[in-house]
């Protein structure tokens, strides 16, 4: 995917900076006292609300001339109401905003996208207000801009801007998107981001499992792989480049890697027994797997050009799903040598392996946060669920409470963590997110049942 | 540099040192000496103060944002209105987790005392011209 040209992009306030970038102080009806003695009267504030919704109206993007486009939403009219439904459809749910859409809304003139009615929107109750607009150039490109607004202060926040081709129009709106939610969370980004996962059809006992990519909000759908072998826990490489999966191919397993530019594949290992769970190292010149030979299953890494593997775990037990730290130091794995499945942590060459995970029930799957700060798994304790802790295995934390939760994988952000839920009864998978808080979830769309999720890059 | 230097002149008269008072023996303060801030009256002020930035102080939301507090301090005039610009000027509680939400939650807090419109007692003005606020979050 191309990389969309950047026109403009200007913080106007952001927080950081933002004491210096305030309007003038308010006027005052008197001349201020000499201050110089007087007393400081200190005290607290406490914001103990449930909720902490930011009201967001995005209402439609004008356009200075209705056009015709390549675009799949058409005109640029109707792409105007269309970036800004993707814009709100992106910030709903996730538990820090309340995002009302363009169907609700009045459409802005254009005059108005850079010097709002603030006394409508307060009167609308809105905190903030995402204004844009849409224009198609000679050469068919499209040129989108986005500006949020504190209606409370009248005061521009952020304003940007981006080209686009007619085809990749949704991720002008998926910028505009991050650009606000950046803005107003103070966390990184990730709407314009891709998803890799397993796509699952066909009855149980002859299951199809095809490795499939889409847009961080379902669109895009692409199989990539047939399903003549099944394919399982696709992984994005650092630099989100190429994905490395699992391949079963009558019974052998194989490791390869699938460039997702070149749309090439290659492989990378052949397991010689049961093989599971391939993961990159941060600096993307390794591969971490699991094999079981002669009844014990072990950590190997091998290098992700190929080549010899090397055996990093050597326990009675069984020892899988090692995943590095962000710096790449340490492993974090499950292992079962201390009777039920555990969480360990080792030396990246294997040394010193230590258990971390001394709470009631079970716990696999880990995966370090790619901040550093936690590791996600899935804790077992009767029903199946996603918990964080620290890398210490302190401060667990249950986010999700399904009755089959796992495989917890990070966004780039490190603040959404995705798994996949099994259904109690029809046992359908699908693809779910949930935020750090636990409070916060909501289901990716897909056009069939889905498990195995990993998320791919910010785009650029 | 010297008090004197550019724009501005020396506030002190030469009649200092001869500890005499100025030529028209009268301060320049314009508002009145109000009465001493009793600890009672102290604590209606903070109250009262809490009471109203509490509708528009809106935490940011994320993980160990409970633990995070934000000082923040501005001057008021006497008719409430802003006689200076809100600052922060400490915090605390900052962790790993919550570190991106550190900005944004000075950001928010600044945002509250602008969004104020403070109401509070002219006689007791001496106790509220300057304020120092802690803002946080308590989680249900």
């Amino acid at each position: 995917m191309k990389p969309i040209a950047i026109l403009l992009l200007i913080f106007a306030a952001t927080p950081g900076v933002a004491q210096s970038q305030q309007s003038a102080p308010a006027q005052t009806a008197q001349p201020a006292a000499d201050i110089s003695q007087a007393e400081v009267l200190t005290g607290t504030v406490t914001d103990d609300s449930s909720t902490q919704n930011i009201g967001i109206a995005i209402p439609a993007f004008p356009t200075e001339a209705d056009v015709q486009t390549f675009a799949s939403a058409g005109s640029t009219a109707e792409l105007g109401r269309a970036l800004a439904e993707v814009i709100t459809a992106d910030l709903k749910d996730n538990g820090l905003f309340k995002p009302t859409g363009p169907a609700a809304l009045p459409l802005p003139s254009l005059a108005q996208v850079t010097a709002p009615d603030f006394p409508l929107w307060q009167g609308k109750g809105a905190d903030m207000l995402v204004h844009g607009s849409v224009s198609a150039g000679a050469n068919g490109q499209l040129t989108v801009g986005c500006y949020l607004y504190d209606v409370a202060l009248n005061q521009q926040l952020i304003k940007a801007s981006w080209q686009v081709g007619p085809a990749e129009w949704r991720r002008a709106a998926h910028k505009c998107a991050d650009v606000v939610y950046a803005r107003l969370s103070g966390e990184s980004p990730f709407f314009d981001s891709r998803i890799a996962y397993i796509a699952e059809t066909g009855p149980k006992d002859h299951r199809m499992k095809r490795l499939a990519i889409m847009d961080s909000d379902g669109a895009n759908h692409r199989f990539i792989t047939t399903g003549q072998a099944i394919a399982l826990t696709p992984r994005y490489s650092p630099d989100y480049k190429q994905i490395v999966y699992l391949s079963y191919l009558n019974g052998t397993p194989r490791i390869y890697v699938y460039d997702t530019v070149a749309g090439t594949q290659r492989l990378v290992t052949e397991g010689k027994g049961p093989t599971f769970a391939p993961r990159w190292s941060p600096d993307g010149q390794w591969i971490l797997y699991s094999m079981a030979l002669g009844g014990n299953t072990d950590i190997y890494r091998v290098p992700a050009s190929g080549g010899a593997s090397q055996r990093l775990t050597d326990g009675p037990g069984i020892d899988v799903g090692g995943s590095y730290s962000p710096d790449g130091s340490k492993i974090v794995f499950e292992s079962d040598r201390s009777g039920g499945q555990q969480i360990y942590v080792m030396n990246a060459d294997g040394s010193d392996p230590h258990r971390i995970s001394f709470f009631g029930g079970r716990a696999a799957t880990p995966e370090w946060s790619p901040r550093g700060d936690q590791i996600a798994f899935t804790h077992i304790a009767g029903d199946f669920h996603i918990g964080v802790m620290s890398p210490a295995g302190g401060a667990l934390r249950q986010l999700t409470s399904g009755w089959q939760d796992e495989a917890p994988t990070w966004a780039p952000n490190g603040r959404i963590i995705q798994f996949f839920r099994t259904e109690k009864g029809t046992g359908r998978t699908g693809l779910w997110q949930v935020d750090l808080t636990g409070k916060n979830e909501r289901r990716l769309p897909t056009p069939v049942d889905a498990s195995d999720p990993a998320w791919g890059p910010v785009l650029p | 540099p010297s008090a004197a230097r550019g724009g501005g002149a020396s506030r002190i008269g030469d009649d200092f040192l001869k500890g005499v008072p100025g030529s028209d023996g009268r301060g320049k303060a314009q508002t009145p000496a109000g009465p001493v801030i009793s600890a009672q009256v102290r604590t209606s002020l903070q109250a009262e103060v809490s009471r109203q930035l509490k509708p528009h102080w809106q935490s940011p939301d994320g993980v160990d944002v409970d633990q995070l507090a934000t000082t923040v301090e501005w001057n008021l005039n006497l008719d409430g209105t802003l006689a200076s610009q809100p600052r922060c000027i400490a915090h605390r509680g900052e962790t790993a987790a919550n570190r991106p939400q550190v900005d944004r939650h000075c950001e928010q807090a600044k945002r509250a005392v602008r969004l104020t419109r403070f109401a509070l007692p002219a006689q007791f003005y001496g106790g509220w011209q300057r304020i120092q606020f802690e803002f946080n979050r308590k989680l249900n």
